[in-house]
């Protein structure tokens, strides 16, 4: 008898408080909720306020897809429409933080969606996951995000060692042995270095030199002529476009000839091939989503893109995000109690192909499955060769186009 | 051994003439008005900005140049006129520095508004052969930096002593009141200074933006620290800013190749703080003090 008053109890105070906050739930009122939100966070303005529309792009492109099919297509939440709200967490690591603690104690959103940076997502986690709200982040890809495996935490993207490991396999692929590291002094390029060489040595390439610059500084000359003295056969590049730019015209002014390669996916962009010209000849790279892919999700992707944006290179922040979204109205489909539980639901989310590939996640959060293609650039266009698929998060096996 | 010295003494000679046009064009409201202009290296961005559009939208190597010129004028001379004018006299020399601090902010987010947060191809003007020497390289933007800079002193070196003008910027620097005084109208003179201030810069910038090919927005702070940098190390001479720019580049250059590019900023601020400390009056403290 007590036992039962005592859950009778607990009912009532959990019904209540549900009703109370406004929580959309179908167990509240007994119909589903004509819309569920979504927090889409990332830099809106600033120096990285291209990462953050790009992620709001990719958002808006699920969500209206979704909604203009009637909304969640099965489960309790049936014809729930998705409804995003926008936030500006200006590249700022606590001005991200102060975002979270805000859905957290707001019951109308039940996810976290984006972030740019990894330093940003790495202190926002905690936080959403001791609310028991779930987290997906779109463009940082740390791999300690995922480290602490929480349970409502969740990288979209191939985390770091798939961008790292994968450029290492591809460098030994190609016969280089001696690499020269261009790494910028960020948090991100840092990782990416670190995981890089740690590979390339365990493949059994040498690292003969690693040059460390200011993130934006263009005033590299003097490091070109450094490493150059010990005579790599690559130089292999973990920054961004910009920078990467200015030092591969450096290399080849100096008449440094060896192949560039980018580990963090940023010369896959026509800005790029615009900023280096005819430089850019023989640059290797990589990115998530090879345009040339055929399959029929791929191809819905960027046709979607391309009516709305007028190209079809779909942005990686874009992607990811478009992805999640994608993933959010998966779980919803499960019909979890309420936005704590959404996390439970992902867990078990399996989506065969997204347009970037198949999606799923292993018990850390972390997306296994993932694919980084790798091109070259010829005649000014890029031409992919073959991709590295994540199968653990230590590990990558090399993959055909899928062309 | 030999390699090594000829890579430092060719990145010092890109790095340092392009510093010490930079300190040229700051040198002008620094060393004359003994006026701090922050908003100078975001001034000069945005007439790169602007002059790269110009070629995106036409072609035209010299119009683009021109209209980057025409913006970096202009700007420099509205944060005079419409910001340092509003507070020049008063006490407190901090006031105008905070306020051409919050003119940099203003204008880097019209930039930014105007023009994006991405880094973007920048024109390459002078197209032309380059030289590889000691895993660096000379180029026609390197000539034309030299060139320019050569001019511009020796502009100043004649134009000031010889010209009416030149010697009311004299005047104007020597003692303000009295000349103010005496009919010099030194209000417009410090907005033509801005403004010249501005338009060098812009060279300095259109000549950096097209040797690395790509221009961002973002740059101007690096801008206005290694031209303040250079103009504190070289003191208050016409030669002053010239001789302390080609020491910042020697010592970037020497940094660069033995130790590596990380210390680039580091090697910068301390060599302001140096020179504020062990050397205040510069290495070339004299001229501008003609009789007039």
């Amino acid at each position: 008898m007590t036992s039962y008053r005592s859950l009778l109890g607990a009912s009532l105070i959990a019904g209540l408080g549900l009703v109370a906050c406004g929580a959309a739930s179908p167990s509240s009122s007994g119909s589903p909720p004509q819309e569920i939100t979504l927090a889409v966070v990332g830099p809106m303005t600033g120096d990285a306020a291209a990462d953050g529309l790009h992620i709001l792009q990719g958002a808006r492109l699920a969500a209206d897809e979704i909604n203009a099919r009637g909304g969640i297509a099965s489960g309790p939440y049936r014809g729930t429409r998705i409804a995003l709200q926008s936030f500006d967490d200006r590249e700022s690591v606590q001005q991200s933080v102060s975002i979270a603690r805000q859905i957290a104690s707001d019951q109308r959103y039940w996810a976290f969606i984006g972030t740019g940076f990894s330093d940003a997502a790495l202190a926002t986690a905690p936080v959403l996951d001791r609310a028991r709200i779930a987290y997906l982040s779109t463009y940082a890809s740390s791999q300690k995000i995922v480290e602490a495996r929480r349970h409502h935490v969740f990288v979209v993207p191939p985390t770091f060692p798939a961008y790292a490991y994968s450029a290492a396999a591809r460098a030994r692929a190609l016969g280089f042995t001696r690499a020269a590291l261009f790494e910028a002094n960020a948090s991100f390029a840092l990782q990416m270095a670190d995981l890089f060489r740690a590979r390339f040595q365990e493949l059994g390439g040498t690292v003969v030199d690693e040059e460390r610059y200011e993130l934006g500084d263009k005033n590299t000359e003097g490091l070109v002529a450094h490493a150059r003295n010990s005579n790599p056969d690559v130089v292999v590049m973990a920054g961004l476009t910009g920078d990467d730019a200015a030092q591969l015209q450096q290399l080849r002014r100096a008449s440094v000839s060896v192949p560039v390669l980018d580990t963090e996916a940023v010369l896959f962009s026509q800005n790029f091939l615009d900023i280096a010209g005819p430089l850019a000849e023989g640059v290797l790279g990589q990115t998530p989503s090879d345009p040339q892919r055929s399959t029929p999700a791929a191809r819905h992707l960027r046709d979607a893109y391309k009516a709305r944006y007028g190209t079809d290179i779909v942005p990686d922040p874009t992607a990811f995000t478009y992805e999640a979204v994608l993933a959010v109205a998966r779980a919803l489909e499960m019909g979890p109690a309420d936005r704590t539980h959404l996390a439970d639901a992902l867990h078990a989310v399996d989506i065969p192909d997204t347009g970037l590939g198949e999606l799923h996640f292993d018990v850390s959060g972390a997306r296994l499955g993932g694919v980084l293609w790798y091109f070259h650039v010829h005649d000014g266009r890029f031409v992919f060769d073959t991709g590295y698929r994540q199968v653990a998060p230590l590990r990558v096996e090399e993959v055909p186009l899928e062309h | 051994m030999l390699t090594t010295l000829l890579s430092i003494l060719v990145v010092a000679v890109v790095v340092g003439s392009s510093a010490a046009l930079l300190a040229l064009a700051f040198g002008l409201v620094a060393n004359v008005l003994g006026e701090t202009n922050l908003a100078f290296g975001d001034a000069i961005v945005l007439a790169a900005c602007v002059a790269a559009a110009t070629w995106s939208a036409t072609g035209r190597a010299v119009l683009s140049v021109l209209a980057g010129l025409a913006c970096g004028s202009v700007t420099a001379a509205a944060v005079d006129r419409l910001v340092v004018a509003r507070v020049r006299g008063r006490a407190h020399q901090l006031l105008a520095i905070v306020a051409t601090l919050g003119a940099a902010l203003v204008v880097r987010n019209v930039a930014e508004a105007a023009f994006g947060v991405e880094d973007r191809p920048f024109p390459a003007l002078l197209q032309g052969a380059h030289l590889a020497i000691a895993g660096t390289s000379i180029d026609l933007t390197l000539a034309a930096t030299v060139a320019v800079l050569l001019l511009a002193t020796l502009g100043a070196a004649v134009g000031i002593p010889r010209t009416s003008w030149g010697r009311a910027v004299v005047a104007t620097r020597n003692d303000p009141v009295g000349a103010q005084l005496t009919g010099v109208p030194t209000t417009r003179i410090a907005t033509v200074l801005y403004g010249l201030s501005g338009a060098l810069g812009s060279v300095a910038a259109l000549l950096f933006f097209a040797h690395v090919g790509g221009i961002s927005t973002t740059q101007g702070f690096r801008f206005t620290l290694t031209a303040y940098t250079a103009t504190a190390l070289g003191g208050r001479s016409l030669v002053g800013p010239v001789t302390g720019g080609l020491v910042v580049g020697l010592a970037v250059a020497t940094v660069q190749v033995l130790a590596g590019a990380l210390w680039t900023l580091p090697v910068t601020v301390s060599l302001l703080v140096l020179a504020l400390l062990a050397r205040p009056q510069g290495l070339s403290p004299g001229l501008l003090v003609h009789r007039v």
